[in-house]
């Protein structure tokens, strides 16, 4: 092999592993950047959850009618028992698809779920409020609440459960 | 002729391989700056959503938030494309401009009808002036910011004038909503000095409604929808005060008696019929003195 095409070979090597190191370098950027992505996408979905929280205690259809109860979130058991009803059962006759589209632009595509937690119920009871949920990949997050009974005019704990 | 094959293949392989920095670079810069975009479009966005649900509760709360591009529909809910996503305002944020390429104000008024029926929350623009002109009631001037002028020609014209009597509408701004005084509380539209429509306004928080919305059928697309989440609310409301009625004692069965029949009026009126819904909010309050008296749970 001539001295000149040794050098051309040179070259082109140079060029080649120049190439690969920048790919490389790209190929991290690009792993970084959905990791980053990803822990963005999840903490955005925590603070919308967050945001629900204070809106379904701000809910007239959910909260309890009565007053000082402003601290803690409230949830009417008769009122939660109505709307999971008349937005999640397509054979109850208040179901109305256009209700329920207008209930999904406040829930978003989450499954919330209203279940007592103490004193621990008898039997495993939970109220779906609204079943939304598309997405596979969800986060699954608690908030504590008080359930009031008009019927028994009693208080409990409980949780809403969101998914989404 | 071999040192120049030579010479010109190192060129162009100079050549090629600056390009390619030069493209690599350029599209990483692209999407930091894309990214960067997104994440502060999507924390504004959520701030939006807060300060709804905080409006909620306090009426009167303000924020400023910045959109790249804010485009509203009428039809169910406000959607905002952002990220490449669309995202919706929660349907309580009745009342918005149809499209916004700045800043907006959102401002919160709660549509008091002693009852809790619905709250609303106005989209005002930022970027458009408000000025009043004539005898406009002091406390509207006030939630509105509004400059006051005498005279068309002091507003210039991507300002929304708000007046009680016919104006100059040569020199009047693009948009134009008249409040005529008089008992028929009537608002008008006029864009460009052509006259769209007239409107009713019923009471002060709708007239806002009004003002915020800057078109006639933004505001009565507003109002559909505020009736019909007003007579869900009746129905519902009503549902629970029969179920809890079955269940409490004999002594509080003509309060709900009198609030279900209050309901079911609530539940065939009108949004415009305010003189019915007054009575209805007085029956319910009366009522739900009646079951507090009575310690029995309340509507």
């Amino acid at each position: 092999m001539k001295r000149a095409q040794l050098q051309a070979m040179e070259t082109i090597i140079v060029a080649i592993v120049l190439i690969l190191l920048v790919l490389l370098g790209l190929f991290i950027y690009v792993v970084g950047s959905e990791d980053v992505a990803e822990q963005n996408q999840r903490q955005g979905a925590s603070e919308e959850i967050l945001t629900l929280g204070t809106r379904l205690s701000n809910m007239m259809e959910l909260s309890c009618s009565q007053r000082g109860r402003e601290n803690s979130v409230c949830v009417d058991l008769v009122k939660a028992e109505l709307l999971g009803a008349w937005l999640t059962d397509p054979q109850n006759p208040n179901y109305d698809d256009t209700i329920r589209l207008q209930y999904a632009d406040v829930f978003g595509s989450r499954n919330i779920t209203l279940r007592q937690k103490y004193p621990a119920p008898t039997s495993n009871q939970e109220i779906v409020l609204f079943d939304g949920l598309t997405n596979e990949n969800y986060l699954t997050q608690f908030i504590p609440v008080v359930i009031y009974d008009p019927q028994e005019e009693t208080y409990v704990l409980g949780e809403l459960e969101v998914r989404g | 002729m071999r040192g120049q094959l030579q010479f010109s293949l190192n060129w162009i392989l100079v050549a090629v391989a600056g390009a390619f920095f030069l493209l690599l670079f350029i599209a990483i810069a692209r999407n930091i700056t894309e990214t960067g975009q997104d994440s502060r479009e999507l924390s504004s966005f959520n701030q939006v959503l807060r300060t709804i649900e905080n409006a909620k509760s306090s009426p009167g709360t303000q924020v400023r938030a910045s959109f790249s591009n804010l485009e509203t529909t009428c039809e169910s809910v406000y959607a905002v494309q952002l990220a490449g996503q669309i995202r919706n305002i929660p349907e309580h944020a009745l009342y918005s401009p149809p499209l916004l390429d700045g800043a907006l104000t959102i401002r919160s008024e709660e549509l008091y009808l002693g009852f809790p029926i619905i709250t609303l929350t106005y989209l005002l623009p930022d970027a458009r002036p408000i000025y009043v002109m004539g005898s406009v009631d002091v406390n509207l001037r006030e939630f509105l910011e509004a400059e006051t002028i005498t005279n068309t020609n002091d507003a210039p014209q991507d300002a929304i004038l708000v007046s009680d009597e016919i104006v100059d509408f040569e020199n009047a701004p693009s948009i134009v909503v008249l409040i005529p005084s008089g008992p028929d509380n009537k608002v008008s539209f006029y864009e460009n000095g052509a006259f769209i429509g007239e409107s009713n306004y019923v009471n002060k928080e709708l007239l806002l409604a009004a003002i915020a919305s800057t078109n006639k059928e933004r505001y009565e697309c507003g109002l559909s929808i505020v009736e019909k989440k007003m007579r869900f609310l009746a129905k519902f409301n009503k549902e629970r005060a029969e179920i809890i009625k079955s269940a409490a004692s004999v002594r509080c069965n003509s309060a709900y008696d009198s609030a279900i029949r209050e309901l079911e009026t609530l539940e065939q009126t009108e949004l415009t019929q305010i003189t019915e819904i007054n009575s209805v909010t007085r029956g319910l309050n009366r009522a739900n003195s009646i079951l507090l008296a009575n310690s029995c749970p309340t509507i």
